[in-house]
C-alpha cells in the first residue's frame, strides 16, 4: 500500500536576519544551513495494517507525512501510495488518502460542522448514497448528530477532533493518516477515536498511520510500530518484539513480611523501597526471577511477589536517548 | 467549470461565517461608507478652494474616485484576504489548500469573503450616478462597455499586485510591509488625478506598479480627456490589456511559488 525507499528531505533555509532590511537582505541572502528532516528511510505498509508513527517532536515525522501526502517533494528517494507517487499526482493521491492534523482543523471555523461536510462532498465529488450511509456510521460509531448543527469554535475539543476525524474519512480514503489525532483530548474521548479507527481499519480495511506521544494508542490500536529520530527509522516491528529487543530489563517487586534493611542480591538492584516493599530491577538474561526469588527468600520472608514487565513508553525513552543496545 | 463551481460554494460558506458576526457587519457597513464619504468631502473642500484642480472639476474628481472605488469593492469582496496569505504560510495553515483534489488557489481564494466590498459598491454606485447626471455625461455603449472593463480591469489589478506582493511572503515569510508601501501609492491614486504629479510618479504608478490603470487612464477616455496625455493617448485605453498580462504574472509566480513551498516546506 505504502513503499518508502531511501526517501530524504533536507531543507534548506536560508539564514534570517532581523527587522525589515534584515528581512530584504535574507531575500537575497546565499547563506544558508541545511537540515536532515528526514535521511533516508525505508520502509513497506500493506493494507490494513494500523502503523504507530512515533518518536520526539522534530524528528522528522510530520515532514514524512507531508510527503506522503504530496503536499512536500522529496530531495531524493522513491514514494508509491497505492501506486501513485504523491508529489507527481497530489490530486489524484489525495482522493485516495485522508488526513487528520490534531493541531490544526481542516474544518470552517465560523460554520456549523455539517456545512464543512457538505463542502468536502462536492471538493471530493462524494455520490449522494455515499455520503448518506457515511454520516448515518459516523453517528453510530462518532455521536456526530449532536454537534453537527455547531459552528466548529464552539465545539470542544474531543468533539472537534471526532468531526475532524469524519471529514477525513467522508470519501471513503484507503488510507489514513493520524497526525497526533488524540493531542489534549480527554481519556473517553481517546477511547472513542480507538474503538473508531480499529473499526475502520477492520471493516473497510482502512491503512492508518498514526503518530502519537501516547503509548496507550499504540499498544491498543497498532499492529506494527515505526519509530523515528533524527530523520532515520530506529525500530520497525511490532510491540511484543520490541520489549523483548529493547526490554530486557525487568523489575521484581517483593513484599517482606516485616521491614528489611537494603541488601545486596547478585544480578539484582533495588530501585526503590516502600514500607515493606522493595523493587529489584534485573536483566532478564543475566538471571530469571526464579532464581532471584530464590536467593532473597533464603534471607528473608516473602509476603507476596510480582514480576514487573517494562512499560513500552519506558522502552520508547531509551531508544530515543540511543542507549539501548540490542540484546 | 469545476473550479467556478466550487469557487460559489466556498463563497456561500464564507458569507455564511461572516453573517455569524451581526455586530460587526452592521459596524463595519456604517464605517466604510462614512471614510468614503469624509475622502470625497477633503476632495470637495480641496476643489472648492481653487473651483479645480489642474483642470480637474469637482464632478471629474468625484467620478475619477468612484470608478476606483467599484473596481476596489470587487476586490475587496472577493479577494481582501490575498493579504492575509502570509499568516496561513506562518502558520503552516496552507497544507490544507493543497491536501484536497482541487485547485489550491480556487481553496485558498474561496476561504473568506469581507463584506465591508458590499459598502464601497454601494458608495461607489451612488457616487457614479451623481457624478454621471452632474457632468451631463451621454455615453454610447462602447463607452459603457468600456466602463464595464475599466471596472473589472481595476479589480484584477488591484488583486494581482496584491498577489505578487503576498506571494514575496514564500519566501521570506512575510509580505505585509512591502505591500503597505504599495497602498500608500493606491491611495494617493484613488483620491487625486495622476497628472497633478511630477514625472518619477507618473511613471512609477504606470510602468512599475500600474495602480493608475485603475481609475486614471480609463477615466481620461470615459471623460473625453484624453488629450491630457498628448502622444500618449493610448495609454487610457490599456487598462484590460495591463490586467491581463499582470494575472499571468501573477499566475506564474504563484505557480512557481507552490513549486517552491513544495520543495522547501514553506
Amino acid at each position: 500500500m505504502i513503499t518508502v525507499s531511501h526517501l530524504k528531505k533536507y531543507y534548506q533555509r536560508p539564514v534570517r536576519q532581523e527587522g525589515f532590511l534584515g528581512s530584504v537582505r535574507t531575500l537575497f541572502s546565499t547563506k544558508y544551513e541545511t537540515t536532515q528532516a528526514v535521511d533516508d528511510i525505508s520502509f513497506h505498509i500493506d493494507e490494513g495494517e494500523v502503523v504507530g508513527y512515533i518518536g520526539p517532536n522534530g524528528a522528522g515525522k510530520s515532514t514524512s507525512i507531508k510527503m506522503l501526502c504530496g503536499i512536500l517533494v522529496p530531495t531524493s528517494g522513491d514514494i508509491k501510495v497505492n501506486g501513485l507517487t504523491p508529489h507527481e499526482n497530489r490530486m489524484e493521491n489525495a482522493r485516495q488518502i485522508g488526513a487528520v492534523f490534531g493541531q490544526k482543523t481542516q474544518l470552517w471555523w465560523d460554520v456549523p460542522v455539517i456545512e464543512s461536510l457538505r463542502l468536502f462532498r462536492d471538493i471530493y465529488k462524494v455520490s449522494g448514497a455515499q455520503y448518506k450511509h457515511n454520516l448515518e456510521l459516523f453517528n453510530d460509531l462518532l455521536d456526530l448528530h449532536e454537534f453537527q448543527n455547531t459552528p466548529v469554535r464552539q465545539l470542544s475539543l474531543g468533539q472537534r477532533m471526532r468531526a475532524d476525524m469524519a471529514a477525513a474519512l467522508l470519501h471513503n480514503p484507503r488510507l489514513l493518516f493520524l497526525d497526533e489525532p488524540m493531542i489534549g483530548v480527554d481519556v473517553v474521548v481517546k477511547e472513542r477515536l480507538r474503538t473508531f479507527i480499529q473499526q475502520i481499519n477492520h471493516e473497510r480495511k482502512v491503512t492508518v498511520l498514526l503518530t502519537t506521544h501516547d503509548m496507550i494508542d499504540i499498544e491498543k490500536v497498532c499492529s506494527r510500530i515505526m519509530i523515528i529520530d533524527h530523520g532515520r527509522i530506529v525500530y520497525d516491528g511490532n510491540a511484543d518484539q520490541m520489549r523483548n529487543q529493547y526490554g530486557k530489563q525487568r523489575t521484581l517487586v517483593v513484599e517482606f513480611e516485616e521491614h528489611v534493611p537494603d541488601f545486596e542480591t547478585p544480578h539484582a538492584k533495588i530501585v526503590k523501597s516502600e514500607g515493606r516493599k522493595k523493587w529489584f530491577a534485573f536483566n532478564r538474561f543475566e538471571t530469571s526471577p526464579s532464581s532471584l526469588i530464590a536467593h532473597i527468600s533464603t534471607s528473608y520472608p516473602i509476603l507476596d511477589l510480582a514480576v514487573e514487565e517494562p512499560e513500552i513508553e519506558a522502552i520508547v525513552r531509551t531508544i530515543y536517548q540511543g542507549t539501548a543496545e540490542v540484546a | 467549470m469545476d473550479s467556478l463551481r466550487l469557487y460559489f460554494k466556498l463563497i456561500r460558506i464564507a458569507f455564511q461565517a461572516r453573517m455569524q458576526y451581526r455586530a460587526d457587519f452592521f459596524t463595519g457597513i456604517i464605517g466604510v461608507i462614512t471614510l468614503n464619504v469624509v475622502n470625497l468631502g477633503l476632495i470637495g473642500i480641496l476643489v472648492s478652494r481653487f473651483n479645480n484642480l489642474n483642470g480637474w472639476t469637482l464632478w471629474e474628481m468625484v467620478f475619477l474616485y468612484c470608478l476606483w472605488i467599484l473596481g476596489h469593492s470587487i476586490y475587496s469582496l472577493f479577494f481582501w484576504h490575498i493579504r492575509a496569505l502570509e499568516d496561513y504560510l506562518i502558520q503552516g495553515t496552507f497544507d490544507q489548500f493543497l491536501l484536497r483534489p482541487a485547485n489550491p488557489f480556487i481553496l485558498f481564494i474561496g476561504r473568506e469573503v469581507q463584506y465591508l466590498g458590499l459598502a464601497d459598491a454601494t458608495f461607489g454606485i451612488a457616487g457614479f450616478v451623481l457624478a454621471y447626471t452632474n457632468l451631463g455625461l451621454h455615453w454610447d455603449w462602447v463607452k459603457w462597455v468600456f466602463f464595464g472593463l475599466a471596472i473589472v480591469s481595476g479589480t484584477l489589478l488591484e488583486t494581482t499586485i496584491n498577489l505578487l506582493v503576498a506571494c514575496v511572503a514564500f519566501w521570506t515569510g512575510r509580505s505585509r510591509r512591502v505591500g503597505g508601501l504599495i497602498m500608500q501609492l493606491n491611495s494617493m491614486i484613488q483620491h487625486y488625478p495622476m497628472d497633478i504629479f511630477g514625472t518619477t510618479f507618473r511613471v512609477v504608478v504606470t510602468g512599475l506598479i500600474p495602480v493608475a490603470f485603475m481609475n486614471y487612464y480609463p477615466a481620461l477616455m470615459l471623460l473625453d480627456k484624453t488629450d491630457r496625455l498628448g502622444g500618449w493617448g493610448w495609454l487610457s485605453y490599456m487598462s484590460p490589456i495591463v490586467a491581463i498580462l499582470m494575472v499571468y504574472l501573477s499566475a506564474r509566480l504563484w505557480n512557481f511559488a507552490l513549486q517552491r513551498y513544495s520543495s522547501s516546506g514553506g
